[in-house]
């Protein structure tokens, strides 16, 4: 038996024993944190049904079918296992209010994809283009003026930063809508990404300035200059690969955190995305929708790290070969 | 980001050299700071801070909760530097009140997120299997979902919002960074030779911990802390913005936020906190900053 597993494990690539090996390990983990985010719903104090109605007495036929729609009166661990069975299976029903899960996914999944991949875009461009710069001209007028500017962008409370742009450029300037989506994709997108991408390059670019200036005085650089290779093969093949290596394992960070500020950008913006849907949730008490966002949460970060992995073994050959 | 784990995470890459090299003692670490103008100048701005969050009567007689509506959001006035809010009260007792919370909630999270993660990153990095098991888990599962999601559904179900709830809560999602920073000095420092000898005469874990391990490993997690203060000190503004930190008695910045977004014909009523909440962020990040670059062993040689 045995040797008939190892005859498989040979013929398994490696890569492919590592991606499984990761999604195994992730699942209990998935668990745990859909069942701690579930009874944490659960424990609120108060009817979810009832605070909906207002101040409206609803019939108590209504109130059972409803109740009985959404498994309130099951135990805790029935009503956790129904609600994971529906988001395995896709079928994510309805909200409290009547509308339907899956459309309003179809809707804000775009939205807050379209928000993060635009601010990501510019705070790699500025973080790559100062990070570089200031670390090869270390102590240079740029370099100088880069770490008093990225230590003010570090200090300044998102909340301040997002309410300033948002009074000077939307309200006084005029330049960009204040706040919806109504004007589509990239004008209502652009001041809350240039915001967050803003406020999120100075640590990408101090992260590289420091990686850069560690990496240029290593020995393996030295070597590769001294056996005479070409500055631009220095850069490109030796410099670069491996500053670039923490920078990697901060953005994996970096978007994983994604999520929780978009609570926080879509309602000042007023985005209609995850973020807006998670926080109605909470408030209203759907354990069921905060479990399968908790869920989507939970996926696009165990992706995100799986390829932060590969993408490291790609230019570190020492995690490549060990 | 507001978010404390992608926070904690920034600010520990970039601390997390400090692990070896020869470490300063307290005093050395002091005159070093003491050098340096920006440290000083931020030092005493703190201070200014911390007297208005103890004593706000020192700065202002006005009390806070005096209101008159007729003056409804008017501008400054004699007496009344920073105008009115929309209950008509004087807004510059307003902001020096909202002080406190501030103050009190960083404060207090930070140094309870250090004491947490220091101590069980100890523990972690000190008894490798069950003991490091146990919390590296723990905190993968934390690092797993997103820190904000759990702050506002805890703080969601609670009915009276005080300052030390926030904390609590803070502190029970903050420690997984800052605990993984702490687990990996440990490792540097737990088979150093002076760990070795301590052991190999009998002295008890506990004090071989206290002792030896956590004065020689603490300064990267030192760092990370301070780093991080001014993001307290952002979340707690956040939280109450959102309506899930404090309530509408107790008076707060993040709350004074909260009102001037939906008035905003009169940005005064933005631009008075705002500046406040900033320049106290900005100034727990220079001292920071000038920590981590004292006892970062590369600067000294």
């Amino acid at each position: 038996m045995i040797r008939y597993l190892r005859r498989i494990q040979a013929v398994i690539p490696d890569w492919v024993r590592f991606f499984l090996r990761r999604v195994l390990a992730a699942v209990p983990i998935g668990v745990i944190v859909t069942l701690g985010v579930f009874a944490l719903v659960f424990a609120m104090p108060g009817d979810p049904l009832r605070e909906l109605a207002g101040d409206k007495p609803i019939p108590a036929a209504v109130l059972a079918a409803k109740r009985a729609q959404y498994h309130l009166d099951d135990p805790f661990i029935v009503q956790y296992l129904l609600s994971m069975k529906d988001i395995l299976t896709g079928h994510f029903g309805t909200t409290f209010a009547g509308g339907d899960i899956a459309d309003q996914l179809r809707l804000r999944i775009p939205v807050t994809l379209k928000l993060t991949l635009l601010a990501n875009a510019v705070q790699w461009t500025l973080g790559l283009f100062f990070g570089i710069y200031a670390g090869f001209k270390r102590n240079g007028l740029i370099d100088r003026s880069l770490l008093l500017a990225t230590l003010v962008l570090l200090a300044v409370p998102g909340l301040v930063a997002y309410f300033a742009a948002q009074y000077l450029f939307g309200v006084q300037l005029k330049w960009f809508p204040v706040s919806g989506v109504l004007e589509g994709f990239p004008r209502a997108y652009l001041l809350p990404a240039l915001v967050i991408g803003v406020l999120g390059f100075a640590g990408l670019a101090r992260l590289l300035r420091t990686s850069i200036v560690e990496t240029v005085n290593a020995d393996f650089v030295k070597t590769a200059r001294a056996k005479g290779l070409g500055e631009q093969r220095v850069l490109w093949r030796h410099i670069l690969p491996n500053a670039l290596l923490p920078v990697i394992t901060f953005i994996g960070i970096d978007l994983a955190g994604m999520f929780g500020g978009a609570i926080i950008t879509e309602s000042i913006f007023n985005l209609p995305g995850l973020g807006q849907f998670m926080f109605q949730a909470i408030k209203l008490k759907e354990g069921g929708v905060v479990v399968l966002l908790s869920t989507l949460a939970f996926i696009s970060f165990i992706v995100i790290n799986l390829l932060v992995d590969l993408l490291y073994g790609v230019l570190d050959p020492r995690v490549r070969n060990g | 980001m507001a978010d404390v784990q992608s926070l904690s995470g920034s600010v520990g890459a970039e601390a997390q050299e400090l692990g070896d090299g020869r470490t300063l003692s307290n005093r050395e670490l002091l005159r070093a700071l003491l050098r340096k103008p920006q440290f000083v100048l931020c030092t005493l701005l703190l201070l200014v801070f911390f007297t208005m969050a103890a004593v706000p009567k020192l700065f202002t007689s006005v009390d806070p909760r005096f209101c008159e509506l007729a003056k409804s959001r008017q501008g400054r006035g004699p007496g009344h530097p920073f105008g009115f809010d929309i209950q008509g009260c004087d807004y510059f007792a307003n902001v020096i009140y909202g002080a406190r919370p501030s103050v009190l909630v960083s404060i207090c999270a930070s140094f309870g997120v250090f004491l947490l993660a220091g101590s069980l990153g100890l523990l972690a990095g000190y008894f490798p299997g069950f003991v490091d098991g146990l919390i590296s888990r723990t905190a993968d599962v934390l690092f797993s979902i997103p820190g904000m999601v759990v702050l506002i559904v805890i703080l969601n179900s609670v009915q009276n919002r005080s300052i030390w709830i926030i904390v609590g809560v803070i502190l029970l999602i903050g420690w997984p960074g800052g605990m993984r920073l702490m687990r990996a000095t440990v490792f540097s420092v737990r088979n150093r030779e002076y760990v070795l000898a301590a052991r190999s005469t009998g002295v008890p874990p506990v004090r071989i911990l206290r002792k030896h391990v956590f004065p020689n490993a603490m300064a990267p997690l030192l760092a990370m802390t301070t780093l991080g203060i001014g993001g307290m000190v952002g979340l707690e503004a956040a939280l109450t913005f959102l309506g899930v930190g404090l309530q509408p008695p107790s008076i707060s910045w993040g709350s004074q936020f909260g009102v001037a977004a939906s008035y905003r014909d009169t940005p005064h009523l933005f631009i008075w906190p705002a500046l406040f909440i900033s320049t106290m962020t900005i100034s727990f990040m220079i001292i920071g900053d000038s920590i981590r670059d004292a006892l970062d062993p590369k600067l000294l040689r």
